[in-house]
């Protein structure tokens, strides 16, 4: 499965990043800390507000519970008492899906990308928050990572506590941005490390009236 | 203050009743109540414990399954109504007919003909937060839950089940199952007591013998109350949901509390949500938690365990029941 991360792909908004694995194709972008509506005013942190906007058609009740998901798995990664009294708004463009329907599959990709958007846009987070799908005999697992740790589940078939304990294991494998020795002697693309090389290559391009 | 005696009971500076704290610092009050000896939440619980449920079927004379059901403060009613389906269309020469293509293997006519309809409403007024107007994007992710729960995770309804068929065999059209949730009071944990409504209404439902009418080229049903058979359910399923309360004060900072079965005002403090379905033996169909600081490992054989302990909760009330 080729994975690919490209950060900043939109001018004119504050942070996006685009993020493909697989069939899967979403753009995030955010903006923020901007104004907020004044019935959504918080005194003491800032108010997140996610958009998800389907492939084609208007948003329906799907779209709204990945909004809820997203927003529950990003917003304790950012440090959102840093902008009290502010929104930090995040919108995301699924492009193509192998099954539309299919939001299980969605998921990580839209958490990934907009894992990105944060970091382009310079939010203060509290990690970098990496997401994957992982297949096991009897369940589909959904999972975050953050320092090393699964901080995000999301699972669902016909599965006991050990199926999972596996699942979780493939799972830090794949999402770990740490490089160490024994990764780099295999070939095989991690989503951890396509986020890590994106990372790495905009802080380049920044950096670049240095030299 | 305009009393000495008043003064006596309030010697030192600021001084508040118990409601007032709640109101400015709900965070600390929760927390103050956590630090108790042994634990106690705000509503007398326990960490562990849930609030006792009470279920009642066949509420509903006019709708073909019913269930009420009640958590503590949450209160909510859950109505099955049966249709058909039609597979041919129109009359005379204009006549057409939907041809299914299946594998029985899969059994996929549920979703592709989407012959359940799950969908939750809020009632007017049923909780603080309530608004007037189209559903609210809470109220459309939870049915997207419960939908998602039903079709695609629990399969508690075999597909079988729901079609209608000529005496060859052939099928003639399918029962679609319209199961509205309706919400009367909402102090939290809606999930539970929503999925728990649906599978109690769904155990509780009984369809009118239908057939095919050669002749007439249509379906018929048979009135007699008698002969209304009972939908098939192949296995129950039920969810638990959970809190996680993380002490952020600087005296013992990162101490955890999980509790179980969250009330609104729970709800409202705690960032970080559990949700474990256990289905019948044992085994795990769904868990859902939201992002936090929370290892899913080192978490997840609590709320697995007592996830089981409701399922048997449930289970024995359901039976009662039929």
């Amino acid at each position: 499965m080729t994975i690919s991360a490209v950060l900043a792909p939109l001018p004119r908004a504050d942070g996006s990043a685009t993020f493909k694995s697989g069939l899967t194709t979403v753009i995030a972008s955010v903006s923020g800390p901007m104004e907020v509506r004044a019935r959504e005013e918080l005194p003491d942190k800032a108010f997140i507000e996610v958009i998800v906007r389907p492939a084609c058609g208007v948003g329906s009740t799907r779209e709204r519970a990945l909004e809820a998901r997203l927003l529950s798995a990003i917003s304790p990664v950012i440090i959102r008492s840093h902008h009290p009294r502010m929104c930090i708004q995040i919108n995301i463009q699924l492009v193509e899906a192998e099954d539309h329907s299919d939001t299980t599959a969605i998921l990580p990709a839209v958490i990934n990308a907009t894992m990105l958007a944060l970091v382009d846009a310079g939010t203060p987070v509290n990690g970098i928050l990496v997401s994957t799908l992982v297949e096991t005999e009897g369940g589909r697992h959904v999972l975050a990572f953050e320092k090393g740790r699964c901080v995000l589940a999301e699972s669902q078939g016909e599965f006991e506590m050990e199926e999972l304990e596996q699942a979780v294991k493939e799972g830090g494998r794949r999402c770990t941005i740490e490089k160490d020795e024994e990764m780099m002697e295999t070939d095989e693309q991690t989503v951890g490390m396509a986020i890590r090389e994106a990372i790495e290559k905009k802080v380049k391009m920044d950096m670049r009236w240095r030299e | 203050m305009t009393s000495t005696h008043q003064l006596d009971i309030a010697p030192i500076g600021l001084s508040f009743s118990a409601q007032t704290f709640q109101k400015l610092a709900p965070d600390s009050y929760l927390l103050r109540h956590l630090q108790r000896d042994p634990p106690t939440r705000p509503s007398k619980r326990a960490p562990d414990e849930f609030r006792a449920p009470t279920l009642h079927t066949g509420a509903l004379a006019h709708a073909q399954g019913s269930a009420v059901v009640r958590v503590g403060d949450t209160a909510v009613v859950c109505g099955v109504r049966g249709e058909i389906h039609a597979l041919t269309l129109g009359e005379g020469r204009t006549k057409g007919k939907i041809s299914v293509t299946r594998n029985d293997a899969v059994e996929d006519e549920i979703k592709t003909h989407a012959l359940l309809v799950p969908n939750l409403e809020l009632g007017t007024g049923c909780s603080k937060d309530y608004h007037p107007g189209p559903p609210t994007d809470f109220a459309q992710s939870v049915a997207e839950r419960l939908r998602v729960l039903l079709v695609d995770t629990v399969k508690m309804v075999p597909a079988e089940t729901l079609r209608i068929t000529d005496d060859d065999g052939e099928i003639k059209a399918y029962w679609v199952l319209y199961i509205d949730v309706v919400c009367n009071s909402l102090d939290g944990n809606i999930f539970d007591a929503a999925w728990a409504a649906v599978v109690s209404a769904l155990k509780s439902t009984r369809l009118p013998q239908a057939f095919w009418d050669a002749d007439r080229e249509q379906i018929m049903c048979d009135p007699d109350r008698q002969l209304y058979r009972r939908l098939e359910v192949r296995e129950l399923a039920f969810t638990a949901s959970f809190c996680i309360y993380t002490n952020k004060e600087e005296e013992g900072e990162g101490q955890k509390w999980l509790l179980s079965d969250p009330d609104e005002f729970e709800e409202g403090i705690c960032d970080e949500k559990v949700l474990v379905c256990v289905r019948e033996g044992g085994k795990i169909a769904r868990i859902e938690k939201s992002g936090g600081d929370t290892d899913v490992l080192e978490i997840m054989p609590e709320c697995i365990r007592r996830a089981k302990a409701r399922f048997d909760t449930w289970k024995k009330m359901l039976d009662s029941q039929n």
